[in-house]
């Protein structure tokens, strides 16, 4: 998918190491036991143009296309929790991301190198700028 | 005066004896807890190393899961809920998701969000089978009976392929597994007995487990249906399970 250039998406995996992160509540919960496979002491913040989200069982993914410094885009996947778990956890449903929004997520990176990251739980996102909308503010269903 | 309380008492003595005379608690609701279990040394289940006879190390330790003090990265494990396998009954029940109980008459359905799987706990009187005609079952057949206030199950025809745990904990299509549950107020407690000669030197005991009854109007008050599908599971160990475990993609 061909995307437009952005502020936001000028960076290649831009890297933000805001603070040491142990090991939180939402491991025990990865009942697939990825979390092994992420820095789960270390964050970076991903900014790229949705190209996919996949509201599916066992684990939710989003799909960016991440442009680097030098004008290669890279199409990067952040595993999420199912959508039950952040149905009730964070207010999210199959609308939340669309193809074509800028976003800016806070991952733990895989521990090779690839480009895939992780966020099961309390995710630091903002969609075009701005938080997700959740289902928990309004009390409705999706 | 007195003569009210002389008759008084002969109804309080039959209402303190009211569980004996058939009146079970009420174990009906949604339930869940936290897996917790953090600093156990082998399995969630229990604190205490495992009497493994030699099949049931064997099995262990070819058992490769992607949590717990053994965790490897599941692309190069063997878990089977990595391959869309039911979990099955007891790694479910440690797991800590949702699932509800509903008592009737002559049985308890226990009916568990996680894979939206569900169990029979017969009780009405019959006793455990000796053979499991169409088993085995990754749910098991389960016969329970009431102890006063605490309502024991045993369970048999088990589906050995399943893990005890999400730690790898084995066991065989022969176990037979007491389960004993007990109301506490909003809080049920769960303590297992595992009896499986093939793979433990002696029965074992876990610690107890606590769930809390929720409010319907709470997050977890009401069961969803969380489904692992095979198509599912594939598209996502091919789009992020092992990609995440493989090497960085070759930007060429």
């Amino acid at each position: 998918m061909k995307q437009s250039k952005t502020a936001a998406a000028s960076s290649f995996f831009s890297v933000t190491f805001c603070c040491l992160w142990a090991l939180s509540a939402s491991v025990t919960l990865a009942h697939h036991g990825t979390a092994v496979s992420y820095e789960q002491d270390n964050w970076i913040t991903v900014t790229g143009v949705v190209t996919e989200f996949r509201w599916r069982n066992p684990h939710s993914a989003l799909f960016l296309d991440v442009e680097s410094a030098d004008g290669k885009t890279t199409n990067y996947a952040i595993e999420l929790a199912s959508p039950v778990l952040m149905s009730r956890s964070s207010g999210w449903t199959r609308a939340t991301f669309r193809p074509g929004d800028v976003v800016q997520f806070r991952v733990h990176p895989s521990r090779t190198g690839a480009p895939v990251g992780e966020c099961l739980f309390n995710c630091e996102v903002l969609i075009n700028g701005e938080p997700p909308a959740s289902t928990l503010d309004s009390q409705e269903g999706n | 005066m007195r003569n009210l309380k002389i008759k008084l008492v002969p109804l309080l003595f039959i209402i303190a004896l009211a569980p004996a005379f058939g009146q079970t608690p009420d174990l009906s609701g949604v339930l869940s807890r936290n897996s917790g279990s953090q600093g156990y040394p082998m399995s969630q289940w229990s604190p205490e190393t495992l009497p493994f006879t030699a099949a049931g190390r064997a099995q262990f330790d070819a058992n490769i899961p992607g949590k717990g003090p053994r965790q490897t990265m599941p692309a190069f494990g063997n878990d089977p809920l990595g391959d869309a396998n039911p979990p099955g009954l007891y790694r479910t029940l440690v797991y800590g998701r949702p699932w509800e109980f509903i008592q009737l008459r002559n049985k308890v359905v226990q009916i568990f969000e996680w894979g939206k799987h569900w169990r029979t706990i017969w009780t009405d009187g019959r006793d455990v089978p000796d053979v499991i005609v169409a088993g085995p079952y990754w749910y098991g057949y389960s016969v329970g009976e009431w102890e006063g206030d605490t309502l024991v199950v045993k369970t048999v025809g088990l589906d050995g392929r399943a893990w005890l745990d999400e730690w790898g904990t084995p066991f065989s299509d022969f176990a037979l597994i007491e389960e004993r549950w007990r109301r506490v107020d909003d809080t049920l407690e769960l303590t297992i007995t595992v009896n499986d000669p093939d793979l433990y030197s002696e029965p074992w005991t876990s610690d107890t487990k606590v769930f809390g009854y929720q409010s319907p109007d709470s997050i977890n008050g009401e069961l969803m249906e969380q489904i692992f599908a095979p198509i599912d599971e594939m598209e996502f160990n091919s789009r992020i399970r092992d990609p995440a475990a493989s090497g960085p993609l070759d930007p060429e």
